[in-house]
């Protein structure tokens, strides 16, 4: 399954015209479909993704119906592509079968709203991460924190494991924060390229939820 | 917390709900006139300089941090604005001569933002939500934005057929962000990142789709089109109601498609992560 960031550098991908985010069409749909907040931040584009990155067939299509439609076309060209060529081989035939599937998940998903990732109405559960493999310690401060950071320490599963914690955050509004490395070291997410000045010499990193 | 909570909601209920009798209504409408008319109080710094473990090594810029405080409660900016950058210098360890001079300059914006927006009665009387719009406000203008631009994006969302103030100062935010965003990853000229807040902000669009522009407006204005071009044709079609994938339809029709070698740098990582100084490695591609 895809996760955020992994949808997120999709999104990159396609930015800077990469044909090689093609095969993550499928995975990165149906991740919009269980992502309410990539939902809502990408379903938008998604016709100009098939054009772009699906057959020319399904880019035609997708220029002249509405996005529902145009992911329903792809679902049902993959269906009949699958039929037709059963040689291709079983593991072929599973990739398929999953990417069918989870453009299913993604249409009705958005049918029936789902609203995976939301600890509450107005507040969205936001996974903040470093890779920092020489570091002992990594903290998370911003206007959220009141900039204090002892209480947000990241965590990872093992050395060389990126950095990870999930902060609840309201939606709607801008917040600036910064990683805090060894308790000493404040740096700007590299993952976010939106940066505010932070007057005393420094940059914090900006993000509008 | 720096500051204390606010009141709840049920207890505002309460007291406007009391059935106080008159004689102790004008005695607490006097009390209240008096403390409205009094000069205007610097609590949240002075309540840091007083509280925060952080604060002894700044004791000696406390007055000046509370002369700011009082001039920009004054004209309507909550002082704990002031408070939580103190709290951010001191948290950072930043030099008192340095976070003075940080708490001049954001007292300047803040001040000046307010009275942007108290111009076009777009600043909350209630002081959280004054707080929150100006916070906003300033990083917005930190991260680039200027106050003209500011202005232009809160009249344009204020000339939309359905005014509502709460609504237009959050679409005008968002529509600077929208610009921020932008301007982070490709070059846009200061023209054109007024031009385009203030047409997403008079947009139909919803506030919740300004976001998938930045990736429509990157893959083209860093691929050959003129990003001066790119805005043009942005502008136009959000101009006749045209969605974000329409702008990206026109774009492409245009016959450019980015090349992996034009794309111009790649500002945004991804988290993977590689930053100026070395500190982390970027993972080697498979």
């Amino acid at each position: 399954m895809m996760n955020c960031d992994q949808a997120r550098s999709f999104v990159d991908a396609w930015e800077r015209g990469e044909p090689e985010a093609a095969p993550r069409l499928g995975a990165f749909l149906s991740h919009l479909g269980g992502c309410a907040s990539c939902s809502a931040r990408f379903s938008g584009l998604a016709g100009l993704f098939l054009r772009d990155l699906g057959s020319p067939a399904e880019a035609r299509r997708s220029a002249d119906r509405g996005f529902v439609d145009a992911v329903m076309a792809r679902v049902e060209a993959k269906g009949r592509a699958t039929a037709l060529r059963p040689r291709r081989g079983p593991l072929i035939l599973r990739r398929r079968f999953v990417a069918l599937a989870a453009a299913a998940i993604f249409i009705v998903g958005l049918g029936l709203g789902l609203l995976f990732d939301l600890p509450g109405q107005d507040r969205i559960k936001v996974r903040f991460v470093l890779d920092a493999p020489d570091a002992q310690t990594v903290f998370l401060a911003g206007d959220f924190t009141a900039w204090r950071f002892q209480s947000y320490e990241l965590h990872r599963a093992g050395p060389g494991s990126p950095w990870e914690l999930s902060v609840p955050l309201k939606k709607g509004r801008l917040y600036s924060y910064n990683f805090v490395i060894d308790g000493k070291r404040w740096i700007v997410d590299p993952s976010v390229a939106e940066t505010v000045n932070d007057g005393f010499g420094g940059s914090s990193s900006l993000m509008r939820l | 917390m720096i500051e204390p909570e606010a009141a709840p909601r049920e207890a505002v209920g309460d007291m406007q709900g009391s059935r106080a009798a008159p004689v102790a209504r004008l005695v607490f409408a006097v009390l209240f006139g008096l403390l409205a008319l009094g000069p205007a109080r610097a609590q949240a710094v002075e309540e840091w300089f007083q509280r925060s473990p952080q604060a002894a090594p700044y004791a000696t810029i406390r007055g000046e941090a509370e002369a700011l405080a009082r001039g920009a409660a004054a004209v309507g900016v909550p002082d704990r604005l002031l408070a939580q950058r103190l709290e951010e210098g001191a948290q950072k360890a930043v030099p008192a001569d340095r976070l003075a001079a940080a708490l001049r300059s954001e007292a300047a914006l803040l001040e000046s933002a307010a009275a942007t927006l108290a111009k076009r009665a777009l600043l909350p009387e209630d002081r959280d939500l004054a707080a929150e719009v100006l916070g906003q406000a300033s990083l917005l203008i930190r991260a680039g934005i200027d106050e003209d631009e500011l202005g232009a994006a809160c009249d344009a969302a204020l000339a939309r057929p359905k005014k509502y103030a709460g609504a237009a100062i959050s679409r005008a935010l968002s529509a600077l962000y929208t610009v921020v965003s932008i301007r982070s990853r490709v070059p846009l000229r200061e023209s054109d990142g007024r031009r385009l807040a203030v047409a997403l902000a008079r947009s139909g669009l919803r506030t919740e789709d300004f976001p998938a522009l930045v990736p429509v407006v990157v893959r083209y204005g860093a691929s050959g089109l003129d990003p001066s071009e790119v805005v043009s044709i942005a502008v136009g079609l959000l101009g006749k109601g045209g969605s974000v994938e329409s702008v990206g339809r026109e774009l492409g029709g245009k016959g450019h498609s980015p090349q992996r070698d034009d794309a111009g740098p790649d500002r945004r990582q991804n988290g993977r992560s590689q930053r100026a100084d070395g500190l982390f490695e970027k993972k080697a591609a498979p």
